[in-house]
């Protein structure tokens, strides 16, 4: 019996070839994917529309069709303050969830997560140290010094612990994680309220701070690193059953696990740079994707958490924007309050094998 | 580990009489040493009796022994209440601020405080709020954590344990962010800093800490029979839940009482009352080792708090998460094998 | 030196004074063999005496601390570890499996070693899964999580996703442990017909000696780390052979269908052995050349 190839519904699979590149995309995935990006463009639509100042009564289309002229305070608010803030959520969850998934494929820990792990406190250490202490440097050295920071914190965790698989990984990680916000709150403390009150923030995590001179630089680091990543996409898929299968498969498996953790933690680096400490989305984003996308694809998987990470972000610093008025409540805290009932969902959904 | 004979009082005797003295010599260097330093003859002239000119004697009668009275209780407290956690789930990790019950303490006093129908949170009320939270918090943990085949591992406990911290303290911040009025009255507390210590809490809570004690002390009687396993010691007619209910309690009240005064301290709990058993394995003998021993530390950290970053002073709790955090890591890499 | 051979005569795989260590154990002493092509050859031995630890050095999934590995006459750890992948496939005994991942994705995973930045799927690719999906006869369930087939089964797929990797030479270590019997003559008729039919060289540790001796082509005896005895046929096994390899005592009976050997430990140590009119018992001890 011969099965005749290329059957789209049996495997849900579509070949396609553009040029010299050969490959298959999944169909049913590929949809999703498209929705969920059209879906992160809508909410970015809709959450410039909405803050502490009521800029657009009549509405985002009437203003870009041309029939309502903003007055320039108006005009000011929406390009300086909210659309940049709005666009750097996006870069930043996309960022988060990027490196989450990088690190739980790398790790086969579906409960790693940079900030889990201590490797965002030390990039905050590094960083912190730098603008208290260090001369005044291009953008761009935040986050490749804090990337460092964290790659030190990730190689601690990784020698201590000894295996990366399990849950005593993620606790030294915790550990690690308080011993050095122990020592950032030390260093907060010696300085003076004036100076120490806009660093705490930052640390806990705001985007209240955010303007246009950082977005390239995240958008930059988004994109070389996602395309890392999606490089060692398919070596990733192939090293999820194993290493020894992996290595028989021909997979260089020094080499595309030194890339995942470069990546996730320059990632995670480069968010902290930008908008301090916040948790949770490395953690839950990838797990929310595979629960609509599945394992399957670690393409897959790292756009959509791209995505959803994106979305999280967004959604969490619009609500506390806009839920309290006229307090706000930094984009940290909802997360906080989002983020653990789902971790606690999925340590229930493991709750026989851990 | 050296067995102790409990039923030779010499034998008993020496380490506690050892480590009292010791606790001694610390209280002796808490009250000599700070900014101003006071000689040991202001300190005896202060037994004699206070001398109202004497700018040592006040600095002593109004400052420095309330807050070493303070850390002493406190570090008491939060030891004891490590070490029921830690014999009633037979995990080295078990500590009132990993398992969730110093964040459930204060998001309760937290709450309670911004409650507009202004619930008292003097006196004796405070701990027992404090006391309720921690508890409440921590009853979750652990239906969290048994849930599954695999029953309530150490790891499922330890990370259900810091999910629910962080939940809590992310509610209380939110809390505080929206209400300032809340933010002012508890700020200071909240911290985990014994220069806010609350003296007025101290004294109230005495009268609480007679319970938890002989709680303490009946409970300890039974954790050497649970060590062994809850089966076994149902076989040595031990009643389980019974002796983990009670000990839930004490250790919840332990730790409200210790929230209450001094706002959430980490790690005192994990550190001593794992130090004690690398030498004690019976528990009755643990508890007053562990009080003298948790009180003696906390001392310790909070003059070390008070001194390491002159001229200004960091809360007690970073300097305790700074030394407790690498024992943490320590203590899972080896019981994490 | 095998290297040295001319072309024709290269073994796919070969191994010269091979020594090895499992955590600072020295496990594998002065091993010298050469696997013969299209043959299903077989690692016997007891535990512990470097069955699994010899196959992993063979598949470069392990360094030897001395001595050297021969694919195709080439040293296997001076080739790119894709190049191999192309040439040898590996089914290692405790393959891990990610939830949820049915049977068509496992299978495709098989083809990483011929795949590259711009040939990440092409048909070539696609009939090669098929085709190894035919095989093993688990087309029937692609769309199946694996984890929610029997032992056997799952099994079948491991040797589809191994089958897909198109290697001429594939090792596998221990297959057919845990499986039922049923499951277990399953994967072993599998693995025989892949010799015969598809023209592949297998070699394969297996833990039974019976069923090493009802499929084999070729026995490969360890002990100690060493090779015993190497036998090209199975039906001149000795009762002796086998007592001295396992150290206990057996007796040797035919499968009256085959022809091959069956052994079985000895009921009573001390007593008189059977009657010796088989003919079996009497053949040489030690090695057949």
């Amino acid at each position: 019996m011969t099965m005749p190839f290329k059957q789209p519904r049996a495997t849900g699979y579509h070949q396609i070839r553009i040029g010299r590149l050969e490959m298959r995309l999944h169909i049913v995935r590929t949809v999703i994917l498209v929705l969920a990006t059209s879906g992160l463009i809508a909410g970015i639509f809709w959450a410039i529309t909405l803050g502490s100042q009521d800029i657009l009564p009549t509405g985002l289309i009437a203003v870009m069709s041309g029939d309502v002229t903003l007055s320039p305070t108006a005009l000011a608010i929406l390009t300086e303050l909210r659309l940049p803030r709005v666009v750097l959520a996006v870069l930043c969850g996309a960022m988060l969830g990027l490196s989450g998934a990088s690190m739980q494929s790398l790790t086969r820990n579906g409960l790693a997560d940079p900030g889990l792990l201590g490797v965002r406190e030390g990039s905050i250490l590094v960083i912190l140290c730098l603008t208290l202490f260090g001369p005044s440097l291009p953008a761009i050295s935040y986050p490749v010094l804090g990337t460092i920071g964290g790659l030190m914190v990730a190689a601690m965790t990784v020698a201590i612990a000894r295996s990366t698989s399990n849950l005593r990984f993620v606790l030294i990680g915790i550990g690690l994680s308080w011993f050095l916000s122990a020592l950032v709150a030390m260093i907060l403390v010696s300085l003076d309220a004036s100076d120490a009150q806009p660093l705490l923030l930052w640390v806990t995590g705001s985007l209240a701070s955010a303007t246009w001179d950082i977005v390239p630089v995240a958008a930059g680091l988004l994109l070389v690193n996602f395309v890392l990543l999606l490089g060692c996409a398919r070596a990733s898929d192939v090293m999820s059953l194993g290493a020894q299968t992996a290595t028989g498969l021909g997979v260089r498996l020094g080499r595309t696990s030194a890339i995942q953790l470069l990546s996730a933690t320059m990632l995670s680096a480069t968010c902290v740079s930008t908008i301090g400490g916040i948790g949770f989305i490395g953690l839950i984003a990838p797990h929310l994707t595979k629960l609509v996308i599945g394992n399957h694809s670690q393409a897959s998987v790292l756009a959509a958490s791209a995505l959803v990470g994106g979305l999280l972000l967004l959604a969490s610093d619009t609500i506390g924007r806009v839920a309290f008025l006229p307090l706000q409540l930094p984009a940290g805290i909802v997360l906080a309050v989002i983020g653990v009932p789902v971790l606690l969902i999925l340590l229930w959904k493991r709750r026989d094998e851990l | 580990m050296r067995t102790e004979r409990l039923s030779g009082v010499h034998v008993a005797s020496r380490p506690i009489l050892g480590l009292a003295a010791l606790l001694v010599l610390i209280s002796t260097l808490y009250l000599m040493v700070g900014p101003r330093l006071i000689g040991l003859d202001s300190l005896l002239g202060l037994a004699n009796g206070f001398d109202a000119g004497s700018f040592d004697h006040r600095v002593l009668q109004t400052i420095r022994m309330p807050r070493l009275v303070a850390a002493l209780i406190t570090g008491a407290c939060l030891g004891l209440s490590g070490l029921l956690l830690q014999g009633l789930l037979r995990n080295p990790l078990g500590e009132p601020h990993i398992l969730g019950l110093n964040a459930g303490a204060t998001l309760a006093v937290v709450v309670a405080t911004a409650a507009p129908m202004g619930l008292a949170t003097d006196g004796i009320a405070r701990p027992l709020i404090a006391a309720t939270g921690g508890g409440l918090l921590f009853l979750a943990t652990i239906v969290f954590a048994s849930a599954g085949k695999s029953g309530m591992t150490l790891l499922k406990v330890t990370f259900c344990g810091i999910a629910f911290s962080a939940l809590a303290s992310a509610v209380t911040s939110a809390i505080l962010i929206l209400d300032d009025d809340t933010l002012d009255q508890v700020r200071l507390w909240m911290v985990g800093d014994l220069a806010g210590a609350r003296m007025d809490t101290l004294w109230a809570s005495s009268w609480l800490l007679v319970p938890a004690v002989i709680a303490a002390l009946y409970v300890s009687s039974c954790l050497n029979a649970l060590a062994l396993g809850d089966d076994v010691a149902t076989g040595l007619g031990i009643s389980v839940r019974r002796v983990r209910l009670i000990g839930i309690i004490a250790a919840a009240l332990f730790c409200g009482i210790a929230v209450a005064i001094a706002g959430p301290i980490g790690f005192v709990g994990l550190i001593v009352p794992n130090l004690v058993r690398r030498f004690v394995s019976d528990y009755r003998l643990s508890v007053p080792l562990v009080a003298l021993g948790g009180a003696g530390l906390l001392a310790l950290a909070d003059l070390a708090a008070r001194l390491v970053m002159l001229p200004h002073e960091i809360p007690t709790g970073l300097a305790t998460a700074f030394v407790g955090a690498p024992v943490f890591i320590i203590l899972v890499a080896r019981a994490l094998r | 030196m095998i290297k040295d051979a001319p072309s024709r005569d290269v073994a796919p795989l070969a191994a010269e004074k091979l020594h090895a260590a499992f955590r600072e154990t020295p496990v594998l002493h002065d091993i010298s063999l050469s696997i013969p092509q299209n043959r299903l050859t077989v690692l016997v031995g007891p535990n512990g005496s470097g069955k699994s630890t010899l196959l992993s050095t063979l598949s470069r999934l392990m360094s030897p601390a001395k001595g050297t590995v021969y694919l195709a006459g080439k040293d296997i750890h001076t080739l790119p570890t894709r190049d191999v992948a192309r040439k040898l496939g590996i089914l290692p005994q405790s393959p891990v499996l990610p939830e949820s991942l049915n049977v068509y994705d496992l299978v495709s995973r098989g083809r990483y070693p011929h795949q590259g930045l711009f040939r990440q799927w092409s048909n070539t690719d696609e009939k090669a899964v098929h085709h190894a999906m035919e095989i093993t006869d688990t087309a029937s369930f692609a769309q199946t999580p694996v984890n929610a087939l029997s032992g056997g089964q799952r099994q079948r797929c491991f040797i589809a996703m191994a089958l897909a990797q198109e290697t001429d030479i594939i090792l596998l270590d221990e297959p057919t442990t845990y499986l039922d019997l049923r499951y277990q003559v399953d994967v072993m008729k599998l693995i025989a017909e892949l010799c015969r039919s598809h023209g592949r060289t297998i070699v394969t540790v297996l833990h039974d000696l019976n069923f090493a001796m009802q499929y084999a082509d070729h026995l490969i005896f360890l002990k100690d780390g060493k090779i015993h005895c190497t036998i090209d046929d199975p039906k001149s096994c000795s009762a002796n052979l086998i007592s001295d390899v396992f150290s206990t005592d057996v007796i040797r009976l035919v499968d009256p269908d085959s022809g091959i050997p069956v052994f079985i430990p000895r009921h009573n140590a001390g007593k008189s052995p059977l009657p010796s009119a088989s003919p079996s018992n009497a053949a040489p001890a030690g090695c057949a050349p």
